[in-house]
């Protein structure tokens, strides 16, 4: 169970600084499409980068509506993979947050209706030749558009229809695009009906074999009428195959693996796939060339080999050694059972991949000893931090997280029998799995968190101006079963020519560090992909790291993910040079425990800028917190920030950059250079007694004073929190360093509230190389007590 | 069935007559008998209301001082009383100066009032029990284990007259015990039958009701027929199927007569807005009064039923039991518009395909999986509407399927009926194995069963209640006890069940269940005809639950097609369907019908596409945010009480109707008038038109010629037809089915 997924997070919008959505949505490969960007603050555009070169962007221009839009031409190459591509926009100031852009195998048709209904019912149907990407849209309105197309069919052939709709993952506000699909014969007679599936969760896919000649109508149409709002599709409609599951659904790396290709029309087949020598997923398209499906299957692959299920289900297959994968279907007998051999001292990984990988089943695994009945584990589904996704939010239900993981460790040598089923007992002839057993292997990812820095974040983008700096809070999410707990360092590769990383080594427990990047006058200014990865700081324990970024391209109203897009790696863009510059001053004083900090911070603007600048902390060391964001005027050019140290925050040497950006549309943001934050010990600890004052009288608090760290000068000692009408008689008393007594004048007023006040405390100010640090100590009680003295006026 | 025993052990009693019930032991009010804590001083809690919900019973107590509901807890009441602050509330050395007498007697400010008399019979058994020490008798002491009352058959000729009723007692130990004196009493129906805090029956209007006497934690009835004194004469009416013979048989007790048949025009109407949701077309009636076939009214029944528009009637009755609504707005908790959509469209097409009852509730109950691929486990997230409990889920499920209310004996054994805190927690655990975790994407939930889950656990030892059947004693050992719940409830020997669904089919066409309301089963509100509803219950179940066929048995019965006007002897009668009950059109059903007159269409915006009708309106946001649905009083689906659709005028009903723009809009769309007007059709054709499409007859000749009066001179101005239909749609005749 994932609890935290039970959590409603009220959130931001969805939308971006910048970019929501690319029409057409998608193109065909090796044509050339002229595509437009569609958001806001988009002047002064750049450069457009696919993730994959084998997209090329070119004629960048602003578009009819400069700023909302952005033209230009996608040449997609004759290589280029079919399915989801990523882009980002490059503008003179600024990186755009990625958006998609769907690469299909066969030719695209436009859908043609000009008025709502024209192509509504299969007499109007629009004819479209098979083996084409229909790219459509439900019609705006609040009348409940029914697309319907046609292709002529010889009898027997295959016809597959696949679409793309909540994939796309088109921005839509408010409104969601949850389609569904008929195929109907030409006497209206509906041979396939599709709404949500296994293998694409929302998105629907039918395939059947014509059983005559003669028209065959396609039907796309809402599932339920929200009203539609970007609601765009592409439709592949051809006689390619499409395959539901494949089985066994991975294999050992660099091997051929003989797979059974499940759930197409024409029956099951097998093919030889050849495995990549890489781990992890490897997209699959099955089928001969001319029928290949417009989106791959995914395969597992390992650096282990393959175990089957028995065949009779009734007797636990046997695994003759560890690391393995398992896999079987679950189409006959509602669970399979895996006998094992382990050793007491072992911690072997236990994941799953079955819904994660299309099949409809809901697995749960079961681990007990061979000689026993008594399960000693028990896993159902996964949490999505665990699984690799650390940046997902916990209101996120993606299928991946129906799929077990869980840690083993064997509590004493001996066999052990694993058994899966599915939770509600189903099975069918899709409900294929596998199961990974592999040793631990240290992995910490990185990620951006979505809510770093106060305006919104171009999520993984970093755009740095020439010349200046910009610093990000990284975050790290140790793997399932991790154990390393020493400090870290972090590493990059691929920043641009002229970026250089400034990273501070990350102490043993944190999870999170500041990174910064500083670009050169002469950096180049184009868009990079980059990693950030970190690394034992001793070098001994060798950790896997990668950054793993999740995206939710379409967020609901309470952030709930239609669709999200997995990053493997980070972009930077260089942009212009920033039209002012930001520089703290180092503190001359430290930070001490239940105390705070204020820097001083100097705007330097170029000539004719003269905007509001705000400021703020992205990160700042354990249980040290900020205040709110400052903003400079227009017409100033210095600011302060403040901080505040817990007590609890851990004393040391620290290195803290703050952020400053424009308020402009465009956002310009840059940092300042770190400067060290020292956390230190208080230097007195205030004993306040307990005293009394009455109204209309003066009074006084006394207080024992302890050094816990000697100061030179003297210390001036103030009063806060004291109740209404009651206030400090000045001056206010010095303490030295031998001070052990002191004594705080007070005078409430006639009409000050009479009570016992708890949390009166003491403002502790002392003067260190000419700035003044404050320091609150102690905490006492002041009983406010009715005057005895009546004043009769009348 | 407590009330059956003592039905069938007692004879009948006239009114008038003395009482006389054996007492086995007298009244405790001497003082040198020996006063028991929990046979005697107990009940004066429960009699003096002290220990009633609104006061010392309440769960928090009241002013400091708590006694268990109704109490339920002897042990607890007396610590709460002896020792909880000791020297407070009893006053063993001077017992007149208890506090428990003073605050009883009203003699020092108490929040309730004087309660008893000082040297009453509750006074005098308080103060006896102090006197005598105050001692618990725990062990050995017998329990109350029924109550009887006597008569239990009360026939009074003509009215104000009086009667009194006896409660006996039961106890464990085989001795009785008269109570009347600690008993509290109450009746169903005070027109018919009043009875005051002595036992007194006194008669008022004709009619039938029950009276009710209530002690320790049993309630037990006498049914009162009030019948007039002058002389009454039973009219010849051939019933047409076996619903008029039970119905006339029970009018013929009741000296009442039924109203003559509804007219052809009457009863198309009725049975349009009934079984369709919708009124007849004027060719629709057209064709209806020009056939001249003596079965014309079965065929008109047959054929609305075939109509897909039947099954959206019952479509959105489930919908509102089953709550299909999102009141959390929260998807993690499953009651997204998906859910709702795919639940919506599930039920729907059981009614369209006529899927027996006992499926479609077994399908729901028992329901595992996806809310999206398996439609009726949305049970699980619709009831809650928010956080799985267990319990709530078990009340809810109990009261639409069985119209009880099982919610009062989780604090406590039901004070008006015969569950027992036992019956709660063993019925609770049916549910504790559902459990739920999010599916494959945000608005979806897997709806499971955990084997291993514990049963619910009883409130007052926290012992735990394996499941059981209501009222049954056997422990139900199953990995998915649902399972066997869904076929126990919904077996053709379940009378809870049956009785129930043919209840709510019947209320449906008539108007009023025969309990009523539907869905608050229990001894303290008997049927108003036990004959009746128990044979609707049984041929429900003998055919196999197939719903059309019983709504046919009601809808071709002469009971059905009464006419709504009263005679002298029925004018009163509001429980035994002998004339047709006048009905405010259900708010979905009223502007679906000025839809259908106006032949316009209502939008509703937002996620509804244009051109649905009110009444297929899925979820509840939009539903509910629609002022005409709202200020008619749709209902909200945030619980399963039937009462939730309320039918009830309100001032700003009429407003509404009047200067909203409900109807003012759709007139001015509407282009019925303009298009007879361009026909150049004549006044007279015009109105009657306007007529059949608003009140389903053509005008009387009367209201034909006043009319014809306001068109002369303008024949062709299009205003004073529209003043006309306005007026029409403004009338009560159209807001009501007759």
């Amino acid at each position: 169970m994932r609890g935290a997924s039970w959590l409603v997070l009220f959130s931001v919008c969805a939308f971006g600084d910048m970019l929501e959505y690319v029409t057409p949505r998608g193109g065909s490969i090796g044509t050339t499409v002229e595509v437009v960007l569609h958001g806001a603050n988009l002047e002064n555009p750049k450069e457009i980068r696919l993730d994959d070169d084998c997209i090329v962007a070119t004629d960048v221009a602003a578009g009819a509506k400069p700023g909302n839009e952005v033209k230009a031409r996608f040449r997609i190459g004759l290589g280029c993979a079919p399915g989801e591509h990523v882009l980002r926009l490059r503008t003179a100031t600024n990186l755009s947050e990625p958006v998609t852009f769907w690469v299909s195998p066969f030719p695209a048709v436009r859908e043609i209706e000009k008025g709502q209904g024209e192509n509504d019912t299969p007499q109007k149907a629009q004819i479209v030749p098979l083996n084409s990407t229909v790219e459509g849209e439900i019609a705006r309105g609040q009348d409940a558009d029914v697309d319907v197309y046609r292709v002529d069919m010889r009898a027997g052939e295959r016809l597959s229809v696949e679409v793309e709709g909540m994939r796309l993952g088109t921005a839509a506000q408010g409104g969601v695009n949850d389609l569904m699909l008929r195929i109907l014969n030409s006497d209206g007679q509906e041979l396939a009906v599709s709404k949500d599936t296994a293998l694409f969760v929302e998105d629907p896919v039918a395939s059947i074999v014509t059983p005559a000649a003669g028209p065959y109508f396609i039907e796309i149409k809402q599932q339920i009428f929200t009203a539609p709002k970007l609601a765009f599709y592409r439709a592949h409609i051809g006689g390619f195959t499409r395959p539901l599951a494949l089985f066994p659904a991975g294999g050992e790396r660099g091997t051929s693996v003989d797979v059974r290709v499940l759930g197409d029309p024409t029956g099951d087949r097998v093919e030889r796939v050849e495995l990549p020598d890489t781990n992890g997923d490897s997209p699959y398209f099955s089928g001969a060339p001319g029928e290949k499906p417009p989106s791959p299957n995914r395969l597992r692959v390992s650096p282990y080999p393959n175990v089957m299920a028995a065949a009779d289900g009734t007797s636990p297959a046997s695994v003759l050694a560890l690391p393995a994968a398992l896999n079987g279907i679950l189409d006959k007998n509602n669970s399979a059972q895996f006998r094992f051999s382990a050793k007491k001292g072992q911690a072997w990984r236990v994941q799953v991949f079955a819904r994660s990988l299309g099949s409809p089943m809901d697995p749960i695994i079961r681990i007990r000893p061979a000689n026993s009945d008594k399960n000693i584990l028990i896993a159902d589904d996964a949490i999505l931090a665990e699984l690799g996704y650390p940046s997902a939010r916990g209101t996120w239900a993606l299928p991946a997280s129906l799929d077990p993981l869980a840690m083993f460790k064997p509590p004493a040598d001996g066999d052990y029998i694993l058994e899966i089923a599915d939770t509600q007992g189903r099975t069918g002839p899709l409900f294929v799995y596998r199961i990974e057993i592999e040793p631990v292997h240290e992995t910490i990812l990185t990620y951006l968190s979505t809510t770093d820095g106060a305006p919104q974040p171009r999520v993984t983008g970093v755009a740095v101006p020439r010349g200046s700096r910009w610093t990000i809070d990284l975050q790290l999410a140790p793997g399932l079963g991790s154990e390393y707990k020493g400090d870290l360092i972090v590493e990059a590769t691929g920043l641009p020519r002229g970026v250089e990383m400034i990273a501070q080594p990350v102490l043993k427990g944190q999870n999170h560090v500041p990174v910064q990047f500083y670009a050169s006058d002469d950096a180049d200014a184009r868009i990079q992909f980059f990693d950030l990865t970190v690394q034992a700081t001793d070098r001994k324990t060798p950790i896997e790291s990668h950054p793993h970024q999740s995206v939710a391209t379409m967020n609901r109203g309470i952030e709930s993910a239609m669709h999200v897009v997995f990053l493997n790696h980070y972009a930077m863009a260089v942009t212009d040079p920033a039209p002012f510059h930001v520089e703290m001053e180092k503190p001359r004083a430290p930070l001490v425990q239940n105390g705070e900090l204020t820097f001083k911070v100097h705007v330097v603007r170029s000539d004719g800028f003269k905007g509001p600048i705000v400021l703020a902390a992205s990160w700042l060391p354990p249980n040290v917190s900020k205040g709110p964001a400052v903003t400079i005027a227009p017409d100033k050019t210095d600011g302060e920030f403040t901080i505040h140290a817990a007590a609890k925050a851990l004393p040391g040497e620290y290195q803290v950059a703050l952020n400053a950006w424009t308020q402009t549309s465009e956002r310009i943001r840059i940092s300042t250079e770190f400067v060290p934050v020292s956390i230190v010990e208080p230097y007195l600890k205030i004993t306040l007694r307990r005293s009394s004052v009455e109204q209309g009288r003066a009074g006084q608090m006394k207080a024992s004073v302890e050094v816990a760290k000697s100061f030179s000068g003297e210390a001036i000692l103030g009063l806060k929190n004291l109740p209404k009408g009651v206030k400090l008689v000045d001056p206010k008393p010095k303490v030295t360093s031998s001070t052990r007594e002191v004594v705080f004048d007070i005078e409430a007023s006639t009409d000050a509230l009479a009570g016992l006040y708890n949390g009166v405390t003491c403002d502790v100010s002392v003067t260190t190389n000419g700035e003044t640090q404050h320091q609150q100590a102690g905490s006492g009680l002041l009983r406010v007590d009715p005057s005895r003295i009546a004043v009769v006026t009348k | 069935m407590k009330l059956l025993i003592v039905l069938a052990f007692s004879g009948l009693a006239f009114g008038a007559s003395a009482r006389h019930v054996s007492k086995t032991l007298p009244p405790p009010v001497d003082p040198a008998k020996p006063v028991s804590f929990r046979l005697d001083v107990m009940p004066v809690f429960f009699r003096a209301g002290c220990n009633s919900g609104g006061c010392h019973g309440a769960a928090i107590g009241k002013d400091g001082f708590h006694l268990s509901l109704f109490g339920y807890d002897p042990a607890g009441d007396y610590f709460r009383l002896t020792r909880q602050i000791i020297g407070r509330r009893i006053d063993v050395a001077v017992p007149e100066e208890s506090l428990l007498l003073l605050k009883g007697a009203g003699k020092v400010p108490h929040t309730g009032g004087r309660r008893f008399a000082p040297n009453s019979e509750l006074y005098n058994t308080l103060l006896h029990w102090i006197e005598q020490g105050a001692k618990d008798d725990a062990a050995g002491v017998p329990q109350v284990t029924g109550i009887s009352v006597a008569p239990d058959k009360i026939i009074f000729i003509g009215k104000e007259r009086k009667r009194p009723l006896a409660v006996v007692a039961k106890y464990s130990d085989g001795s009785t015990r008269e109570v009347s004196t600690l008993a509290l009493y109450l009746t169903n129906n005070k027109t018919t039958a009043d009875i005051d805090d002595k036992g007194i029956v006194t008669a008022g209007k004709r009619g039938d009701t029950f009276v009710f006497a209530r002690f320790a934690k049993y309630t037990a009835g006498a049914e009162v027929i009030v019948l007039p004194k002058d002389k009454f004469k039973w009219p010849k009416v051939a019933p047409n199927n076996y619903i008029d013979g039970l119905v006339f048989a029970k009018l013929q007790k009741l000296h009442i007569a039924p109203s003559p048949l509804a007219t052809d025009e009457e009863f198309l109407r009725r049975a349009y807005l009934d079984l369709i949701g919708l009124p007849p077309t004027p060719a629709a009636h057209d064709a209806f009064i020009k056939d001249r076939a003596p079965s014309k009214r079965a065929k008109l029944i047959d054929d609305l039923m075939a109509r897909t528009e039947f099954a959206d009637v019952w479509t959105t009755q489930w919908a509102e039991t089953l709550k299909l609504t999102d009141t959390t707005g929260n998807d993690s908790v499953g009651t997204n518009v998906k859910a709702i959509y795919s639940y919506y469209d599930w039920i729907r097409d059981q009614m369209r395909r006529d899927v027996p009852l006992d499926r479609f509730a077994r399908a729901q109950i028992q329901a595992v999986g996806s809310t999206f691929e398996n439609p009726p486990a949305n049970l699980y997230t619709m009831l809650p509407q928010g956080n799985y409990d267990p319990k709530a889920m078990a009340q809810d499920v109990t009261q639409v399927f069985t119209g009880v209310r099982i919610q009062c004996a989780q604090c406590h054994n039901h004070p008006f009926d015969r569950w027992t805190q036992d019956d709660y927690y063993s019925f609770v655990s049916f549910f504790t194995g559902v459990k739920r975790k999010p599916g494959a994407e945000p608005r979806e939930v897997y709806v499971y069963t955990d084997p291993h889950a514990a049963p619910a656990k009883h409130l007052l030892d926290g012992r735990p209640m394996p499941p059981r059947y209501l009222g049954e004693q056997s422990e139900i050992a199953a990995k998915d006890p649902r399972v066997k719940l869904a076929e126990w409830l919904t077996s053709k020997d379940n009378a809870m069940f049956r009785e129930n669904m043919a209840n709510r089919i019947w209320a449906h066409f008539l108007g009023r269940g025969i309990v009523e309301p539907v869905d608050d089963v229990r001894i303290s509100n008997p049927p108003s005809n036990r004959e009746l509803i128990e044979e609707l219950g049984r041929r429900l179940a003998s055919y196999d639950f197939d719903a059309r066929k019983l709504v046919r048995d009601i809808c071709l019965s002469r009971t059905y097609q009464l006419s709504s006007m009263p005679n002298a002897t029925n004018r009163d009668d509001d429980s035994q369907f002998s004339h047709g009950r006048l009905r405010r059109l259900r708010a979905d059903v009223l502007l679906d019908a000025i839809d259908e007159a106006t032949d316009t269409t209502t939008t509703f915006g937002g996620d509804y596409p244009r051109g649905m009708r009110a009444i297929e309106l899925y979820g509840g946001i939009r539903r509910n945010g629609n002022y005409f649905l709202k200020t008619f009083g749709l209902a909200a689906r945030d619980s399963v009480n039937a009462s939730e659709t309320r039918l009830e005028p309100t001032l700003a009903q009429a407003l509404h109707l009047i200067n909203g723009d409900t109807i003012e809009g759709k007139l001015g769309r509407s282009t019925v008038i303009a298009q007879m007007l361009k026909a150049h059709e004549k006044p007279s054709e015009i109105i009657d038109t306007l007529y059949l499409r608003s009140l389903g007859r053509t005008p009387s000749a009367a209201e034909r010629q006043k009319l014809l009066a306001l068109t002369a001179g303008h024949e062709a101005d299009r205003k004073v037809y529209d003043d006309i239909f306005w007026a029409l749609l403004n009338s009560t005749e159209f807001a009501f089915n007759h």
